[in-house]
Formats: C-alpha cells, sequence, structure tokens
C-alpha cells in the first residue's frame, strides 16, 4: 500500500495532469508558503493555514486527483 | 580477427555454466567466445574480436548487485574491450535487468560503449540508463541469429563513432535523447498537416514523444496524524548553504538528504535556494517558504504530528526527464518506506 503525500504546489494543473491525488494549492512559484509583502506574523498564519490544509488531507480519503485550497 | 576488442556478458545459462540451480554462480571469466559470443563473433566480422566473456548467475546479479556488479565490471575492466555486449536477453527478467545494469556500468566506469538486446516488454528496459543501446530482439532465443545479427550492427555502428539514426528506423529501445534535424518545411506547415490528418482521422506521427504519466492510485489516509510518522520531500530547491551536494539548479541528477534533528529552523544562513526555473530570492531570505519546518516544529509541540521522520529530502525540479524523476522518486519513497514513513509533506513550486 502506498503512503499519501500531500502535495503542495502554486502551479495544481501540473500535479492534476501528472494524476496526484491530494494537490493543495500554494501561494505562488516562488514563495509556496508564504508572501513577503505581509508582516512577518501574518506571513506565518498564512503558512500554518496551507500547512494545515495539506496535513489535513493525509487524513481524507481521495478517489481521484484533487486540489484543495486552503479555504476549503 | 582484430581491431575491435569486445567483451561479452552472459548469464549461467547462456554461459554454458548451469540452469536454474547454478543461478547463484558468481561472477567468471573466460577467454574468447563462449556459446552464443560465437555466433556474435560471427556477425562481428574481421573488424572485432570477442577477447573474453564475464559470466554469471541471474539470481547472484539479482539479489546481490550492489556487491556482485562492481565483481563484474572488474573483470570485464581485465579485458580493456573497446566495447562491451550483454546478452541478448529476450524477454527473461532477471538476465534483461542483469543486462541493463552491466552495460550502465560499462558505459559509467569504463568510458565504452555498451549494447545489449531486449524484448519491448522486458522489465530490464525500466533499469536502463539512456546512454545504453538495447537492440529490439524477439521474445525467446528462437531469433538469435537475426537477433545477433542486428545487435552487432548497432555494436559496431557505436563503437565505431558512426552517427545513430531514430530509434524506430535503427531498431533500439527508445532513449529518449533529441537530436536536431534539418527540415524543409516549418514547424507551422508540418503542424498543420499533422492536426488535419488527425481531424481526418489519418495516421501520423508526432515528432515531440508526449512524456506517459503513470496514473497513481490514492493511498488511503492515516487514521490521526497525531500517532503517525510524517516525512518531508521538497522539489523545491532548498539545499544546505554552499550546495556542498551540487545539485544542479536545473535537469538535476541527484537528491540530498539532510538531518533535521535538533533544528528548530531553517535560517537563511544554514539553508539556500539553488532552483534555476524560477526567481528564488524569497526562498532564500525564508527558507520556510519552501519548507515549513517552523510550521511542523510547532505542531509536533503540541501533538498534533505524532513524529517527524527527522531528515528533509530534497532536490530541484526544474526540466527534470520524467524517467530520471521516476527513478529519483523511487529512491525517496524506498527510503521513507525503510523509515516507516507514514504520511509525506511535498512541497513542490
Amino acid at each position: 500500500m502506498g503512503i499519501p503525500v500531500a502535495f503542495c504546489s502554486a502551479i495544481p494543473t501540473i500535479p492534476l495532469a501528472a494524476g496526484v491525488p491530494r494537490v493543495i494549492h500554494g501561494k505562488a512559484v516562488p514563495y509556496l508558503l508564504g508572501d513577503p509583502s505581509l508582516p512577518g506574523d501574518r506571513e506565518y498564519a498564512l503558512r500554518e493555514a496551507l500547512t494545515a490544509r495539506a496535513l489535513a488531507t493525509l487524513t481524507m480519503e481521495v478517489t481521484e486527483p484533487t486540489v484543495f485550497t486552503a479555504g476549503g | 580477427m582484430g581491431g575491435l576488442r569486445v567483451a561479452h556478458y552472459l548469464n549461467q545459462f547462456f554461459g554454458g555454466v548451469g540452469g536454474e540451480d547454478l543461478a547463484d554462480a558468481p561472477p567468471q571469466a573466460r577467454p574468447g567466445a563462449v556459446g552464443p559470443g560465437t555466433l556474435l563473433q560471427q556477425c562481428l566480422g574481421e573488424g572485432a574480436t570477442v577477447v573474453g566473456t564475464v559470466i554469471c548467475g541471474d539470481n547472484r546479479m539479482a539479489e546481490q548487485q550492489a556487491a556482485t556488479l562492481p565483481a563484474v565490471l572488474a573483470l570485464l575492466r581485465d579485458l580493456r574491450p573497446d566495447l562491451v555486449v550483454a546478452g541478448p536477453a529476450f524477454n527473461a527478467g532477471r538476465y534483461g535487468l542483469a543486462c541493463a545494469a552491466v552495460c550502465g556500468a560499462a558505459v559509467r566506469e569504463l568510458g565504452v560503449p555498451a549494447v545489449t538486446g531486449l524484448f519491448p516488454e522486458n522489465p530490464g528496459r525500466e533499469a536502463l540508463d539512456r546512454s545504453v543501446i538495447a537492440a529490439v530482439v524477439g521474445a525467446t532465443a528462437a531469433g538469435m541469429k537475426a537477433d545477433m545479427e542486428h545487435v552487432a550492427r548497432l555494436a559496431l555502428k557505436l563503437a565505431r563513432k558512426e552517427p545513430l539514426g531514430p530509434a524506430d528506423v535503427e531498431g533500439y529501445l527508445p532513449t529518449g535523447r533529441r537530436v536536431n534535424e534539418f527540415s524543409d518545411r516549418t514547424g507551422a506547415e508540418r503542424m498543420v498537416e499533422m492536426l488535419v490528418r488527425k481531424l481526418r482521422k489519418e495516421p501520423y506521427v508526432s515528432e515531440l514523444v508526449v512524456p506517459q504519466f503513470d496514473r497513481v492510485r490514492p493511498a488511503p489516509p492515516v487514521a490521526d496524524l497525531a500517532s503517525a510518522t510524517l516525512g518531508i520531500v521538497t522539489t523545491s530547491g532548498v539545499v544546505r548553504a554552499g550546495n556542498p551536494e551540487g545539485i544542479e539548479s536545473w535537469r538535476a541528477t541527484k537528491w540530498a538528504r539532510y538531518p533535521l534533528a535538533g533544528l528548530e529552523a531553517l535560517s537563511p544562513e544554514a539553508f539556500t535556494c539553488v532552483h534555476g526555473g524560477y526567481d528564488n530570492r524569497y526562498i532564500r531570505q525564508d527558507p520556510h517558504r519552501a519548507v515549513p519546518l517552523d510550521v511542523l516544529r510547532r505542531y509536533l509541540r503540541e501533538g498534533r504530528v505524532g513524529r517527524l521522520h527527522e531528515v528533509l529530502y530534497t532536490t530541484v525540479g526544474n526540466v527534470m526527464p520524467v524517467e530520471r524523476a521516476r527513478r529519483l522518486g523511487r529512491e525517496v519513497a524506498q527510503e521513507l518506506r525503510d523509515a516507516s514513513v507514514q504520511a509525506v509533506l511535498f512541497t513542490a513550486t
């Protein structure tokens, strides 16, 4: 049996085309889990939200390539 | 006979050592041609001589490759070959894997061309380096004569540094190598002609082979992350300061493993980013933007994640050929398995 992988990408169409089951839509290519335009604490909060979302997909049943966003 | 020195690799069966009961036979060398090597010699003709044959049992090679391959290579090296021929292995799986490994090692370590012969469905195909030419041969030794002629023809071409045509024309398994050639018609004309053929449902051949992706069957979820071991993998190009492993900024050929034990965070002094496919300054300023170790440490303290496999697996995912990505992925996945990792956080770009 495989190991579930939460795959964070700023361009979800690429992992989707490759058939990756759990795809999390990151912020942007040059800062996948951050945003240099935000003050430090808010940037951390953004990263935490994306990381929490990614980890949550690891406990979810997935039947086909699916994109998850931090919002829902 | 004279000219080119050819070393030939055979398994225990074709090498005349014995059958399945002797599949454990250790690497051994014989002077001159053995078994199918006699036919190989005939096919090579006057310009090349089979100077020796290295034989090894299929099981020995399959089960103890790390120890056996260097011994085979040492015996080949002693023959001072200009060219290495392995098999052909037809559709024999273990033999095909052995021939692929021997040829790859010969090219890498001895710097000589290496040719084998495989039936297209031989699992050895997956283990082929793109530097190795595998002649397309039949599934069984029934067509040995024609197949050996084919292997010898390709081997001589390579050894004489003659240009090799496309895989389908020359009859070898595609290596994925692209060669530029001139056409008297522009890309636009050729493309429209292809489209028209496609719309008319006529046959056409794409000039670019579209990579085939595996369909990944979704792995079942973990019941509870609070009691699971999490691994971290990234293709974002985050590496140790100074990039001591020399991971390439594009078309990377390797991955690195960094211990994370004792590290609370990824400082920009200790880590940098060498990905050449995007503006990586923001990751260099704060590597957590690609690898969220800061968040994970907090989740570990809070018990939201049970345990971290304290290793960061990293490479650069920029313009990496699919075949190579597959190999690197397999290698990292094996490490994760060996470490009993149950779930993985993967950050790409």
